[in-house]
């Protein structure tokens, strides 16, 4: 997605990642990556329960994490699409989502 | 082939291991390599039948190290392409089921989060824009 963000831009859209890791472990492993879009810290999990995507015991050492998903929210704060995944291996390309906004 | 036979010992270990390992530090990130390891099964399938072969032809043999060696080998090179089999097949499928509360959900909730800077992002703040949230794992 980083690599096609300035046509993601050019379709006036945001870009926003989430995950459980805290505001300390996305600067230190995600930043040095090249991210330019917002990386938000949500160890608490507030808006990946908000969003119902919790995943039990989804990381290697039994913690929770997010499930992968893709929500494109459209001008209006309407939830366009959910993409959602039944394999954590096989995520939304960047031109599958560009093709859906 | 002969050479390939005489020397699986050690070959198809170290070609599991890289068709192995190769796949998360490499591969994953094209996603059409990503999606069905092409590159990465080939290489542990191939790996696991070269070790079995070597270790029958090894077995034929009267040299009990070599016989070992070959052994050990084979053992290795088929575990850890089962792995990778095993993670692709099934592993990575290990996740809740799909009807969950997001089904439901028509409005998107708000939400505010800190990004890696500490500035403090709203999901209200992109009003009026088209917002891609991607929840990932913690890792790409």
């Amino acid at each position: 997605m980083q690599t096609e963000i300035d046509r993601f831009k050019e379709k006036g859209a945001v870009l926003i990642g989430i995950s459980t890791s805290t505001v300390g472990e996305v600067k230190t492993k995600m930043l040095p990556k090249g991210f330019t879009f917002p990386l938000l810290a949500d160890p608490e999990l507030e808006a990946i329960d908000a969003f119902g995507l919790r995943h039990v015991a989804g990381y290697p050492t039994g913690g929770d994490i997010a499930r992968p998903a893709v929500i494109i929210i459209n001008e209006t704060g309407t939830i366009q699409e959910k993409l959602l995944t039944n394999n954590w291996r096989v995520r939304p390309t960047a031109e599958e989502l560009l093709s859906r906004l | 082939m002969k050479f390939l036979l005489k020397h699986s010992f050690w070959l198809a270990p170290v070609l599991a291991f890289v068709g192995f390992v190769t796949y998360f530090i490499f591969f994953v990130r094209f996603p059409v390599l990503r999606d069905v390891p092409w590159v990465n099964l080939p290489i542990v399938i191939f790996a696991a039948v070269l070790a079995v072969g070597g270790g029958c032809h090894a077995w034929k043999g009267s040299h009990a190290v070599k016989r070992r060696l070959h052994v050990g080998g084979a053992l290795f090179s088929v575990v850890v392409a089962g792995l990778l089999i095993f993670y692709v097949f099934s592993m990575s499928y290990q996740m809740p089921g799909l009807s969950d509360t997001t089904e439901q959900l028509e409005k998107a909730p708000n939400f505010t989060l800190s990004d890696a800077n500490g500035k403090m992002v709203s999901l209200s703040d992109f009003r009026g824009k088209k917002v891609i949230i991607s929840f990932y794992r913690g890792f790409w």
